[in-house]
């Protein structure tokens, strides 16, 4: 008999109280131990069902409230891997309180990078270009709502899938874990957002240029030198409330002349 | 004044999305806009709203654990002014859609010190929860986040208030000295900001290999507008 066969497995009721949770893991962030608070929340179900007296139970908070952060949705993997640790920890102490604390230490930086990556950077935009794109070509405000359902749903299935995955798979893998967090596992998703993205970024250009081309050349002006300043002063800069405050005062130069 | 706390305190209710609970988008422009445009009587007010200062703040991201110009927080202020703007002076719409894009810029900066203020708070809670545990107690994490969800709902409420109820009256007192015409400005804002925000997007999809994409996008935006001026 393996080790895992003696493992408690999660049940659903278990899965449902963790994911549940998992969506407060940022609830009480703060500077001093990030998601901490949050994440011992979330692994609350696991640990009443681990620790056997309320001195396990104190013993166990104290052990999991020192600093740890993690990309909101990507934490779940954490706390996947870290119900199973604790589970083996009671069993036979194959994972020790520092085992432990060095592993969450260890996955810090790719939750972080590969989050950020993976959601922050390209599913969360291109959803929001989605529901740009749908909103311009659209007139009538049913239409308009149900183009905004239909964005919700198209980021929100990646977002589900991953705080699910991440519980299921983290306690799947334990230790091994960090083989799952990696960018080349998103790829497929990341490929498809991407490509979202960018037509709806160029159904977007046409559909200004349309839009100045109805006011004036004056305005087919502005757009065109407020998109291309925007654009440069970013990439090369990194700047961001110039090029917004500047389109303001072109704006107001254009209007008034 | 109903009208007005009912505002923020759904303002402040979407905000818990942006960072402290769920993340499922519902805090974004795009979205918290025309809710709160549907509450306020104004939808369509509300769309474009939504659409203008999503454009503005797309390519804005929470990188790790920095504290970034809060444009969620900024954009809800600045819809809850345009509602109370508008219905007070309608014939100003367009330049009032002006005034509150630069109005959701500055709230963006009062939206980063409210979050930094929260956090900070929500560190007493970590030193309460230690204290308790030290002391052998067993503590309700249940509770703990309960109650800083709920301090970050009335604080984010009461400054939506405080910025609403300055600014409207200040610019209550100007507004009605302002001329129709000013609305000129308004129309080309919109073309200003939305070529500012597609500038500032595109730089989050860069490179050769995307070409096709664009080139798909540009054909298939042209050939709609083409079937809809033809229509």
């Amino acid at each position: 008999m393996t080790q895992s066969d003696k493992l408690e497995k999660l049940s659903l009721r278990d899965v449902w109280a963790v994911l549940w949770r998992s969506f407060f893991v940022q609830a009480a962030w703060n500077f001093k131990s990030m998601i901490s608070v949050g994440f011992c929340y979330a692994l609350s179900p696991i640990a009443k069902k681990v620790c056997k007296n309320k001195e396990e139970y104190i013993d166990f908070l104290k052990r999991h409230l020192g600093f740890f952060n993690a990309h909101p949705y990507f934490a779940s993997y954490a706390i996947g891997a870290i119900a199973r640790l604790e589970q083996e920890r009671q069993l036979n102490n194959k994972a020790n309180d520092e085992t432990i604390e060095k592993f969450k230490n260890a996955l810090i930086g790719p939750l972080g990078a590969v989050g950020d990556q993976c959601c922050w950077a390209v599913i969360r935009p291109a959803s929001l270009i989605f529901g740009l794109t749908g909103l311009a070509f659209t007139d009538n405000l049913i239409w308009k709502t149900g183009v905004l359902l239909l964005t919700l749903i198209l980021y929100n299935i990646p977002h589900i899938y991953i705080r699910v995955q991440g519980i299921l798979d983290g306690y799947r893998s334990g230790f091994d874990v960090y083989k799952k967090i990696r960018i080349d596992n998103y790829q497929k998703m990341i490929v498809l957002f991407k490509a979202v993205a960018i037509i709806g970024l160029g159904m977007l250009v046409v559909w200004n240029l349309d839009q100045a081309i109805r006011l004036d050349w004056k305005a087919i002006l502005l757009f065109t030198v407020t998109m291309f300043g925007a654009f440069i002063m970013r990439l090369k800069k990194r700047m961001f409330y110039t090029p917004v405050l500047l389109s303001m005062v072109l704006a107001i130069i254009v209007g008034v002349l | 004044m109903q009208e007005l706390l009912i505002l923020c305190f759904v303002g402040a209710i979407l905000m818990l999305d942006n960072a402290a609970a769920f993340q499922i988008l519902v805090s974004q422009p795009l979205f918290a806009s025309p809710i709160l445009g549907w509450i306020g009587g104004d939808a369509t007010l509300g769309f474009q709203l939504g659409f203008l200062l999503q454009l503005i703040w797309l390519s804005n991201m929470p990188i790790g654990a920095a504290v970034v110009p809060e444009g969620n927080f900024g954009s809800i202020a600045a819809v809850i002014l345009a509602l109370r703007l508008v219905k007070n002076f309608p014939q100003l719409e367009y330049f009032i859609i002006f005034v509150v894009i630069l109005y959701g810029l500055l709230g963006s900066y009062v939206g980063a010190k409210t979050v930094t203020f929260i956090r900070h708070w929500n560190q007493q809670y970590l030193q309460r929860l230690l204290l308790k545990l030290k002391q052998n107690n067993p503590v309700q994490l249940g509770w703990v986040i309960f109650v800083s969800l709920v301090f970050n709902v009335v604080v984010v409420f009461v400054v939506f208030i405080v910025m609403t109820v300055i600014m409207e009256k200040g610019l209550g007192l100007l507004f009605p000295y302002m001329p129709e015409e000013i609305n000129r400005i308004g129309h080309h804002a919109q073309i200003a900001i939305i070529g500012a925000g597609l500038g500032l997007t595109l730089t989050l999809f860069k490179g050769k290999r995307y070409r096709t994409l664009y080139l798909i996008g540009v054909l298939l935006g042209g050939a709609i507008i083409f079937y809809d001026t033809i229509g």
